[in-house]
């Protein structure tokens, strides 16, 4: 087990991802795990609820209509309200490349869907 | 509408217009059935509509449905056409339909309806009208028969002829169905066969003819026309051999008439010179003199009279005298309806009896055409309505359009065609019928016809007549039976009718010949002898009376006392029993023998004959006399008489001296005389004995003579029954030959549908015997023609593997057996099923082998079609579930299989659902039929997408899909399952880490 942060207040997690389903199950695993998800379906949706309610952490999606995730997490990373927030990239793509490419970009981890449901939470607790 | 008689006014009472200003001038009936609506259209279009006829139409309509005849009919014609309302007044230019359900009849001019009863299965309502209309109107009727099926109307139309009316019938080939045309016209009484269009122009030339039209008195046409009657009549006699100068003259000259306003000849003398050139007529003329109507049983009661009555008597009598044959002679039979009505009667009788009876029933009459037809024993359906139900059932056979007399009936008559008044009558008959013939006779015919009646019947006979006939003058040798039914006993044995010398002259036509024997010498020669005695011989004789002899008697040649002088009582007595002039009769035994064999001397050697000492007892005492007997010739007559002399005995002094020998004294004397005393009375008892032999001898000659008539007679009978047998035997055979022909062409199809039939079949019968197959079935096994009649079990069928059981089977439950072969790579159906005959019994077994080989083939590429399609979903790189319709998992492919763990996606049998699948939802609750996704796509009818469902494996790994799914529709465009794509979203290992 990493060091865990020690808990005041629930942890709120920002999950941006266009699919519902995705979203429903993160959602509820999310809530087993005692945090607080909230989610958004696109980029400018849950920008715009990060800068109001500055999640303790960000689980992006990459492939989504419009702005995929890593233009998203570009703008995450460029404003300076939410730069400091951790990203973690949540995705099918399991290539080397997209991994190399989203740390490079400022994600601390990517983890690959189908997902298990033990790793994500504690990967979530690693980064918080 | 006018007139219509409703409420209070009595029926025919118009109580404002004039009652006859518009009562028509005749009345017509017209009856139609199918096919009858064109022929009525064609008939008043052409009829104009001022005419002073009235029509009634009476059809054969039907009782559900409403008639629109009126509003039909009512555009071809002017006339009002109206539906008949009850009580309703005929007027003229007018047409009256009948309604439906109702039985329509006329009276005085005027319809009455009564309602048809419902079991009413013989509708004749077109007879039933026009015998009322012939009733009510006679002459004035006017009947037309159109087309139609069956025989209504054949009844009403004898019934309007014989009232003096007119008919017409519509032509067959005109008639849609020629059924009553035909039947009317083969009455032989239709005076017109036209085409309706035609009809109407006929019929106003005939009512407008001058004969026809203005109904001249009859007595004046009869004067008038005398002479010209009487060429008529003899131009009728030279055709037929039939005298009609003795019927009445009124019936005969109204159908005269009526002839006359057919033919369109418009005077006696044109009618004459028509007969004359046109033979035809003479035949037409013919049978309108002799129509008659009969019937079955007509006038019911005297038929009844008959059977309770006449018909035991008759039998007994026969039985008493012990005669076994009984005959019936039906005189004027006509049409033959009579002599089946006695025949039946008879026949009825005869079998409560118990011995058996010879009975023979003769049925003449002058028609020769209405004789033939009465042969044949073939009637129109109208005879039900005459004939009782059991007597119809027993004694006829249905044909088509009507029934047939039966054989046995048939043979108990004999037909013939006879001359009441000229040909020899039947003799020692039982019974005579003779019903409305007397009526067309003048007095003196009657009394002829009578009188040889009187001859014709036995001792206790019986004679039958018409209701309106009756014996005049002979109620002396006619005692009445039965007064109300003109039934009469005949006590007594009759003798040769009346000799012809007492008719006299006719009163019609004074130069008309009689076609009688020819009046006897006997008369004529009486008036000339009288004549010549008064001059030349009464001085004679008178003188020879008074010097001559006491007695003097004159007899002609048959022995008849024709004069007698002197005291001729002295010898004569009037003999006991029956009256004869014969002189023997009158005479004294001894005389009389003495008288006739002189008669006969003095005949054959034409000189005087005298016989001596006479000898006459009287009681005690004893006359002697003296006979001279000559014979007196009368050149012109040509016959003889003789004069009998009978004088007291004279000793012999002065005659035959010859006789003596010569010398010998008294007493040689004594003796000779003895001697020939004896010898005289010995040839004299020899003499009565000869005479007595030879007129014993005379009369059974005459009985031979007699029996031999009738022998002939009954030779003739016999020639006509083997020629009516001959007839029937043709129309059996030609039944035969139909039946025959129907039973081929019925062979014929059944052998067609067979071997066009492509499925092998094999009929067995009760015993599993080979009955019949169809050529098919060889194509599986090899049967023979030979095979028919085998066993099955004899045959080996390896096809048919063990039949005998499925047999037992099908006869067991009574229903079909089915199964599948396979035989030689080729499959099969086997069906068997129960045979059924006629009566729903098992009668055998059907058994069907049907190639289903093309079937197996199709059936076969379906299922590797599905197969293939199963490959194609087994192989998908999604994973992926088939559910049915319930929602259960069905088949899953490859790779769903591995991401649930199972053991292998086809591994069940197709269509079973893999039960050990289960989903839970988020929360964890299991998803069910309602709260799965088969039951949101059945909801939609589309698609699902994005349903969550979590699955926990075999080895407790859990996973989180996201699925989608789609309908699977069958061939009724019914949801009938679901394809499921699972996407794996996220998993959880158990107690891995």
């Amino acid at each position: 087990m990493q060091a865990e942060k020690q808990q005041d207040s629930v942890n709120i997690v920002l999950v941006i991802d266009d699919d519902v389903a995705n979203r429903r199950v993160i959602e509820r695993v999310l809530k087993d795990a005692s945090f607080l998800p909230m989610t958004a379906k696109d980029g400018k949706t849950g920008l715009s609820m990060a800068r109001r309610r500055k999640p303790d952490l960000i689980l992006l999606d990459v492939i989504m209509p419009r702005e995929n995730g890593f233009e998203i997490l570009e703008h995450i990373k460029n404003d300076p309200e939410l730069e400091s927030i951790p990203v973690i990239m949540f995705t099918i793509l399991e290539n080397a490349e997209s991994r190399e490419k989203a740390l490079e970009m400022g994600a601390r981890d990517y983890i690959t869907k189908p997902f298990d449901m033990e790793r994500i939470v504690d990967c979530i607790r690693r980064y918080l | 509408m006018e007139n219509r008689n409703t409420g209070n006014n009595a029926p025919g009472m118009n109580s404002h217009a004039d009652v006859n200003a518009d009562k028509p001038m005749y009345y017509v009936g017209m009856g139609a059935s199918a096919g009858g609506l064109e022929a009525l259209q064609l008939f008043f279009t052409n009829m104009p509509h001022k005419s002073g006829l009235a029509f009634v139409v009476v059809q054969h309509l039907s009782p559900d449905y409403k008639s629109l005849m009126v509003e039909l009919l009512s555009k071809y014609t002017e006339m009002e056409v109206q539906r008949v309302e009850d009580g309703m007044r005929i007027q003229s230019d007018k047409v009256y339909l009948i309604p439906p359900k109702k039985n329509m009849t006329i009276n005085e001019g005027n319809l009455y309806l009564t309602e048809k009863p419902e079991r009413d299965h013989l509708n004749l309502p077109i007879d039933s009208f026009f015998c009322s209309l012939a009733e009510d109107q006679g002459e004035k009727a006017i009947g037309i028969i159109l087309s139609g099926t069956g025989s209504d109307g054949t009844r009403g139309v004898r019934a309007i002829k014989e009232e003096g009316g007119t008919v017409i019938v519509q032509t067959e080939e005109s008639a849609k169905f020629d059924g009553m045309p035909r039947s009317a016209v083969s009455t032989g009484l239709a005076d017109f066969i036209l085409p309706p269009n035609a009809m109407p122009d006929e019929l106003l030339n005939f009512i407008h003819h001058p004969h026809i039209a203005e109904k001249k008195e009859l007595n004046d046409v009869i004067i008038s026309q005398e002479d010209t009657f009487t060429k008529i009549f003899r131009a009728i006699n030279k055709k037929t051999n039939v005298d009609f100068s003795y019927y009445k003259p009124s019936t005969m000259v109204r159908r005269i008439e009526r002839r006359m306003g057919i033919v369109q000849a418009h005077s006696f003398e044109e009618y004459l010179v028509f007969l004359h050139r046109n033979p035809k007529e003479v035949t037409n003329l013919f049978k309108d003199l002799l129509i008659g109507v009969t019937k079955f049983f007509r006038d019911q009661e005297a038929f009844r009279a008959i059977r309770e009555r006449v018909i035991p008597e008759m039998f007994n009598n026969a039985e008493q005298k012990n005669i076994k044959s009984i005959r019936v002679w039906i005189s004027g039979c006509s049409t033959g309806e009579e002599a089946y009505s006695m025949a039946m009667l008879l026949c009825d009788y005869m079998e409560t009896l118990k011995t058996n009876f010879d009975v023979k029933v003769f049925a003449t009459d002058i028609d020769r055409r209405a004789v033939e037809f009465a042969g044949l024993g073939y009637y129109p359906e109208s005879i039900v309505a005459d004939v009782d139900m059991t007597f119809l059932n027993r004694f006829f056979e249905k044909r088509t359009n009507g029934y047939q007399v039966h054989r046995s009936i048939r043979e108990m008559i004999v037909f013939a065609v006879q001359n009441l008044i000229k040909d020899p009558p039947f003799t020692k008959v039982d019974l005579i019928t003779c019903r409305n013939l007397l009526i067309y006779l003048q007095p003196i015919l009657q009394k002829r016809v009578l009188s040889i009646f009187n001859y014709a019947l036995i001792p206790n006979g019986f004679l039958f007549l018409g209701n309106s006939e009756t014996i005049g003058d002979l109620n002396d040798v006619f005692h009445p039976f039965d007064n109300a039914h003109r039934i009469y006993r005949h006590p007594l044995k009759g003798a040769i009718p009346i000799k012809n010398d007492e008719i006299g002259p006719p009163p019609v036509g004074k130069n008309l010949t009689l076609n009688y024997r020819p009046v006897t010498h006997a008369k004529e020669f009486k008036v000339n002898m009288n004549q010549n005695r008064a001059a030349a011989e009464e001085h004679y004789y008178h003188s020879l009376i008074r010097v001559l002899a006491p007695a003097v008697l004159v007899i002609n040649e048959e022995r008849e006392l024709i004069q007698s002088f002197g005291d001729a009582r002295r010898y004569i007595n009037i003999p006991e029993g029956n009256m004869s002039l014969d002189l023997i009769t009158m005479l004294p035994r001894e005389l009389s023998l003495a008288v006739s064999s002189s008669i006969h001397k003095a005949g054959k050697t034409k000189e005087t004959v005298e016989y001596k000492d006479i000898r006459i007892k009287r009681g005690e005492e004893v006359e002697s006399v003296d006979l001279t007997v000559d014979l007196i010739q009368e050149v012109k007559a040509g016959s003889a008489f003789y004069v009998l002399k009978i004088s007291p005995y004279k000793p012999i002094m002065e005659t035959s001296a010859s006789e003596w020998k010569g010398g010998g004294s008294d007493e040689f004397m004594e003796q000779r005389v003895n001697s020939l005393e004896q010898e005289v009375q010995f040839t004299r008892e020899n003499l009565q004995a000869t005479i007595e032999e030879l007129q014993t001898a005379n009369e059974e000659l005459q009985a031979t003579n007699e029996e031999l008539l009738a022998a002939n007679e009954e030779l003739q009978s016999t020639n006509e029954e083997l020629q009516s047998l001959n007839e029937e035997l043709n129309t059996v055979n030609a039944e035969y030959q139909m039946k025959n022909q129907e039973l081929t062409d019925l062979n014929n199809d059944m052998n067609n549908l067979m071997e066009s039939t492509d499925i092998g079949t094999l009929f067995l019968d009760k015993d599993y015997r080979i009955r019949k197959f169809t050529p098919a079935i060889r194509k599986a096994i090899n049967l023979l023609d030979q095979d028919i009649g085998r066993p099955l079990s004899d045959l080996s069928v390896p096809i048919f593997g063990d039949i005998m059981e499925d047999i037992r089977r099908v006869e067991s439950v009574l229903g079909p057996v089915e199964k599948r072969i396979n035989h030689q790579s080729t499959f099969f159906l086997l069906r068997l099923l129960p045979f059924r005959n006629d009566k729903n019994e098992f009668d055998g077994i059907v058994i069907n082998l049907i190639d289903i080989s093309a079937q197996t083939e199709i059936e076969k590429e379906l299922q590797s079609k599905k197969d293939a399609l199963e490959n194609i979903l087994g192989k998908s790189p999604s994973a992926q579930l088939m559910l049915d319709e319930n929602g259960a998992v069905v088949f899953a492919n490859e790779l769903a299989a591995s991401v649930l763990g199972l053991e292998s996606a086809l591994s069940k049998t197709p269509g079973e659902p893999f039960s050990d699948l289960t989903f839970t939802d988020l929360d964890g609750v299991q998803v069910t039929f309602e709260s799965g996704p088969m039951a949101a796509i059945r909801k939609t009818g589309k698609g699902i997408n994005k349903f969550i469902m979590c699955h926990c494996c075999k080895d407790g790994k859990e996973i989180i899909f996201s699925v989608g799914g789609n309908p699977v529709f069958d061939s009724d465009n019914q949801i009938s399952g679901a394809i499921l794509k699972l996407e794996e979203l996220a998993s959880k290992h158990s107690r891995e880490d």
